[in-house]
Parts: C-alpha cells; structure tokens; sequence
C-alpha cells in the first residue's frame, strides 16, 4: 500500500475518531447533567417548599423550609485524596443563627485534605470528650465563645453512622456532611474516574439528618453558650 | 459501561457489578502497571542475559508479594490508612512522612516520563514505518502533547463526569496473550520463539548478573502498590481488596512470565537488552501486520494510562503534603471550579516533560525505581511499628498477612539486594538520589518544620499505642 | 527541534500541530491558575468555596 493511502486512511480515522469522541463527550456530559439534576427527587415531598438551580453540569443546589426551617442542600465530589476512592458528600445545612457563638467544626477520620470543612483553619484544637470517636477533631475559632461541648454530646450519636463525616456549628446555622456515595473501585484503578453508582438521596436518611440539624439547634438556642 | 438513568434501571446493573467485584478489579484494576511489561524491564536482559532476567522477575515476584501482604494488611484495617503516606503521618512522624511523599511523587513523576517518552517515540517509529525519512520525525512534541492533554484533563477534572469505556485498556492486557499465542503456535509468525539459539541458556554475567538485573526486574511491578491501597472512606467488604490484591499480582506474575517468553525467543538478548519497546520488537520480528498494530496499540495506550494515574496521583500527592504544610500551602488550593489540585498539577509537569525530553530510557526508570525502592523500604520498618504498638487483638484487621515477620524481613533484604543492584550499575545515580533526600530533609526540618500541626499525628480511630 | 518548519513532508505538519497544540493547553493552564489566584483570596481557594459559605459569611469578613 503506498504511503499516500496509508496517509489518507489514517488522516481520515483520525478526524472520524475525533469527531466520534466529541459528540459522545457532548452527549455525556447532557447525560451526566440530567441525571444529577435528579439528585434531591426522592426528598422533594418533605419540603413545603423548595427551590432547585443547577450550574452547569455540576450538582445541584437545594434550598428549601422543611419544619418550618430554611435548609440549603449540596452535594460535593471529592477526588482530592491520595490513595482514596472519590467520594460524594451530601452538605445539609440549616439557615438558623445561633448568634454570638462560635464555629465550632467535628471531623472524622480526618486526612487534611477536607477542603469542604473549614476545620483546616480554625486554629483552636479541642479534646475529644470520652466516648467521642477516637478519630474526631474538633476545632474552633474562640474556645471562650465555643458551643457547650456538652451540650453537642447528646449528638453526637450522628456519628454511629460510618457515612458521617462532619459536624459544624456557626453563628448563622448547623451542618452536617454525610457520604452519599462512593466511586466505583475499578474505574478509579484504571483511569481515575469518579463514577457513582446512585443516582439519588435516600430520603429517609435525609430526612433523619435534617431532624439532627434542627434537634441539635434547638439544643444549642435554648442555652448560653460556653 | 454507559450510564443509566435514577430508577428502576439501576437494579440489575448493581448486582452484576457486585458479582463482578473482584475479578473487576484484578483484570482492569492491573491496567496501568501492565506498562513495565512493554517497555524498562528488558534493560534487565542487559544486565544479566535472559535467563538472569528471569531469575531476577520471579525474585523481585516475590519482592512485590510481600508488598502486596504488607500494605493490604495496613489498608484493611483502617478506611483511613490510604496509602503510605498517610500511614507514616500516623506510625513514624512529619519527616519520614515528608520522605515518603517524595519517594511517591518522584516514583510516579519519574515513571510518567518514561511513559510520555515511549509514547513520543512510539509515534515517531510509527512515522517512520508508514514513510517518513528516518530522522526527520521528532519524538519531542508528542511527548509534550502527551503531558500537555493529560495535564490538562486532570486539571479541569475530566474524570470525574466523563465515563470512559475502560475496557480499553484491556487491550493491552489482551494484546499481550495474543501475541503469546500467535508465537507459540506459530499463528501468523514468520519466525518461531528460539530460545536456545537467542542465548538464553548462559549467565553471561554470572550471578553477580542475576543481582544486578533486580534493579530493572522492578519495572514489571512497579506500582501494583496503588491497587493495594485504594482505600475507601467506608469500607464496604474487608474480603475482596486482599483478594482483589492477590489475584492482582497473579497477573503480573503471569504477564511477566510471558513477557519475558515471547521476547527473549523473537529478540538476541543483546538486542533485547537495549531495545525501547521489547513487546512492539517482538512483534516486529513476527512479521504479521495486524500483530505489529495490535502491539502498538496496546503499548500506547499502557503507558498514557499510566501516565493519566501518575499525573492524578502525584499531584494528589503533591497537595497532600501541603495541606498538611509540609510544602508550602501555596500548593494546597483547590481550583473553585474544577475542584482539582490545579496548582500542583502545574508544577509538576515540567518536571515531567524535563525529563521525557531527555532521550533517554533507563536513567530515568531508575530513578522512579530508586524512589520506589525506598518507599519499599519504608514498609517493613512500618509493619513491625505497626504489629509492636497495635497487636494482633488490639485492634480489628480486615486482613492479616500470614508468617510474620518473614514477609518483612524478606522485603527488607529483597530492597537492600536491589540497592546493591542499582549501585553497581547506576553508582552516580543512586548517590545523586540520596543526597536529594537528605538535602530535602535538612530543607524539611530547617523551613517547615515549625508550621507542621502535631496533633495530626493522634487522628486514628485506633486505641492509644501498646507503650503510651 | 525546528527542523519541521523546512516542510520536508506531511509529518512535519503532525510535529508542528503537537508543539502548537501543547503550548496552547499548557499556556491556557497557566493563564487560568493565574487568573483563579487573582479572583480568589488564598482562604477561598483551600476551602474552594466558589461564592461564600452560607453558614461562614462572617468568617471571611473578619480576616
């Protein structure tokens, strides 16, 4: 075969391969798009009401009143760790002041590379109390103004579910992180994808946490801190 | 492997995968370390002829076992221990943890390299037989677009939505048997495998030979490590990542056994010792078109997937180290959009290309092996810290590897036999090497020492140490 | 390295490509990492927070 026709055959692979892979990207990612959108769908019945935007192929974002309180939902892919399976984190965040407290940030098996959790630069360490998990670091930013450390121990029972990761407490609200999901092993062997199997939020489960947030809020609103 | 939508979909799609499981993660999960069957082990051949080569691949088999042994039983057994790293932050301390960060990222840095340069040259080969002048096709810019793509799909955090059919790359696994069996029973080969005839038979160095070829027998397994250690933050079955493990390295042994087959019976040892990409040669030496392609192919696309995972898992590295500000924490952000380790991304790709643009093959693989080597010899010291301050019983192990402390004494003498190795070929190298360690140590504890956080230290679910 | 630029052939024009198209990915790259260091404070880019953390709105406002 001349080299001419090996050219043009290769040539003309090369543009048929390129185009291919584009229009299977572009399909993907609208793919990839609706399926996350559809992330909070089981949960939507527990709020009274709600309001979902999505930027662009990302997660989307749920703020909505549940019991009567203003909650703010995202979800966070993490793929920023060594040696670690990508994970996605679900942020439940509820909107309600604790004026005049500090942050005050429980992480568990913390690896220093939680770039959701302020925790990193918060500059106060706290011990964890006995019968605390072994792993928590708690950290704050005014230990003077900190929640009551006894007071969070009532739930600090959150935490006997391997999927929570974090706890955190503001003077605009309470959070809770919980793993939603994690990559599937083998494609992150190979190519380092980040591929979830689930597609939703189990609504139970979030509506247990929301409970959390908001009974741990009460807690903390119904005495001074420190 | 496309995706589906939320819904009654899912359900039978997730129990496949679950029978799947672990043979999932054998056959694909090897993918990336395939890339030392196709290219660096046969400098080995140099070394200590064929037969030494061989000696030396199951040796340094049984090297990368204990590995394989060591490292599973530490990452069974807390979801955190992801890795060596994190482990010595948690046994040893902020300097041997320090070290241990550069020994990976100049392992994986360094093995990058040679994949990028083996793809520029595979390209420039291809030129080459389809009728472009011999050397007028530079391999140099398809080396930096290697790195460059690569680069940049890590940095704008591509794999994370984007699925790709990772099936791909078991061409390469796949491209090996093939040309194995087409060999063996003379498929569409012109030549047969003559062993004897190619000089097999001999040590032509001795047994000093045999030592000296361990330093390239690594290459065959260098990075099976990082199938041991994917560690999950919850950890769904402590079963299957031992057994995932080991049917890993099975693989390897059997990969490399053909490997070596195939090559030393198409290529004379004196050849095979110096040639860029033994499996592509072998082919070439068939005859076969198809044969020829299929190689190419699978040696392609080995070593991007490879470079892919050095390029995510150094710069991964990278951030790491200065989150926990054992590197400035100018390279510990986080790009806001992409939510990648864009900083450390950047900085390590002229390092990379640096040496990819070097030209030269073995120096540089032995400067990822000399890396790798001292991350081996880490984890002895580590398991027996480990098993003195945590013993059996103290805490729950998902797996716990047999007859200890044989798997760690064996390693330690396995790694100091392949520093011998490395000394008697590549003296200026290795010292070179050491002195950049101690160097970046001295750099370590004069400038960074005062921000590392010593609490960091105590973060384990495990109860206090045996002995505090 | 700038042999291709004789045009001795068709793969001169692949060479040209590869350094072109690879400058331009490693430039776009540095432009965009030095364009996102500009945009954001250090803080904001540890915590990757791209707007501000609702429940840290006045953590930001004290530094």
């Amino acid at each position: 075969m001349p080299p001419e026709t090996v050219w043009i055959i290769v040539l003309a692979a090369s543009i048929a391969c390129i185009t291919l892979l584009v229009a299977m990207h572009r399909r993907n990612r609208a793919a990839v798009q609706r399926r996350r959108s559809a992330l909070f769908e089981p949960a939507y019945d527990l709020f009274e009401s709600y309001r979902v935007s999505q930027d662009g192929i990302d997660y989307p974002v749920l703020d909505g009143r549940y019991r009567g309180n203003h909650f703010h939902l995202d979800a966070i892919v993490d793929t920023l760790t060594f040696r670690r399976i990508p994970v996605l984190w679900l942020r439940v965040s509820l909107l309600a002041s604790l004026p005049g407290t500090a942050t005050l940030d429980i992480l568990v098996r913390s690896q220093n590379t939680e770039f959701y959790s302020p925790g990193n630069s918060l500059p106060h360490v706290l011990p964890p109390r006995p019968g605390w998990p072994a792993d928590a670091v708690v950290r704050t930013d005014d230990p003077d103004h900190a929640p009551n450390l006894t007071a969070i121990e009532r739930h600090m029972v959150v935490f006997a579910r391997p999927q929570t990761k974090e706890l955190l407490v503001t003077a605009k609200g309470v959070r809770i992180v919980h793993m939603l999901d994690q990559a599937r092993r083998a494609e992150y062997l190979v190519l380092r994808q980040a591929e979830f199997e689930q597609g939703a939020v189990d609504k139970e489960i979030l509506r247990d946490l929301m409970d959390r947030t908001i009974a741990l809020h009460q807690d903390l609103s119904g005495k001074a801190s420190a | 492997m496309v995706d589906t939508t939320a819904g009654g979909a899912q359900a039978p799609k997730i129990n496949l995968v679950k029978v799947l499981g672990p043979i999932h993660v054998w056959a694909l999960g090897v993918g990336i370390v395939l890339v030392g069957e196709f290219m660096g082990w046969n400098f080995s051949v140099e070394k200590g002829g064929t037969l030494g080569s061989l000696i030396a691949c199951w040796i340094i088999g049984l090297l990368y076992t204990c590995v394989a042994m060591l490292d599973s039983e530490v990452t069974s057994t807390v979801a955190a221990a992801g890795g060596q790293y994190t482990q010595a932050k948690h046994t040893t301390g902020p300097l041997m943890a320090f070290n241990v960060g550069l020994y990976l990222v100049l392992a994986y840095t360094m093995l990058e390299a040679a994949d990028i340069f083996v793809f520029g040259d595979l390209i420039r080969i291809a030129a080459e037989a389809t009728g472009a002048e011999a050397g007028t096709v530079d391999a140099r810019p398809f080396v930096l677009l290697a790195v460059s793509v690569l680069a940049f799909l890590n940095y704008r955090g591509v794999f994370m939505t984007l699925t790709v059919n990772f099936l791909i790359t078991a061409i390469a696994f796949v491209s090996i048997i093939v040309l194995f069996i087409a060999y063996q029973f003379g498929i569409g080969t012109g030549e047969t495998l003559q062993h004897a005839e190619l000089g097999m038979g001999e040590l032509p160095y001795g047994w000093m030979g045999v030592l000296a070829a361990f330093q390239f027998a690594t290459w065959y397994y260098l990075g099976i490590e990082g199938t041991c250690q994917a560690a999950e933050e919850v950890r769904s079955c402590g079963r299957s990542l031992p057994l995932g493990t080991m049917t890993g390295m099975i693989t390897l042994l059997i990969a490399a056994a053909l490997t070596w087959y195939v090559c030393s019976g198409a290529l004379p040892w004196e050849y095979l010792g110096t040639a860029l990409a033994p499996l592509y040669d072998a082919s070439l030496m068939s005859g076969s078109t198809a044969l020829i392609v299929l190689l190419w192919v699978g040696t392609v696309f080995s070593a991007l997937a490879s470079a892919n995972g050095c390029i995510n898992d150094a710069a991964r590295a990278w951030f790491s180290m200065g989150r926990d500000r054992y590197l400035p924490e100018f390279f510990a952000a986080v790009h806001p959009v992409y939510r990648t380790p864009f900083r450390a991304i950047i900085f390590l790709i002229p390092i990379a290309a640096a040496f990819g643009f070097l030209g030269l093959l073995a120096p540089v693989v032995t400067f990822s092996i000399l890396s790798g080597l001292l991350g081996y010899t880490f984890m002895p010291i580590n398991m027996f810290r480990f098993r003195n301050k945590w013993p059996l019983g103290s805490i729950k192990r998902g797996y716990v590897h047999p007859l200890h402390p044989l798997p760690a004494i064996t390693l330690m003498a396995l790694c100091v036999a392949t520093y011998v190795a490395v000394y008697l070929g590549f003296g200026t190298q290795l010292l070179a090497m050491m002195v950049f360690y101690v160097v970046a140590s001295a750099w370590f504890v004069l400038f960074r020492y005062k921000y590392v956080r010593r609490g960091d230290q105590f973060t384990m679910s495990w109860p206090r140490p045996k002995g505090y | 390295m700038f042999d291709f630029l004789q045009f001795r052939g068709p793969w001169d024009l692949v060479q040209g490509a590869a350094w072109i198209i690879s400058i331009a990915l490693l430039a776009w790259m540095v432009i965009d990492a030095i364009r996102t260091s500009r945009k954001y404070s250090e803080d904001v880019l540890a915590s990757s927070q791209e707007g501000v953390d609702e429940l840290l709105a006045h953590h930001d406002r004290a530094r």
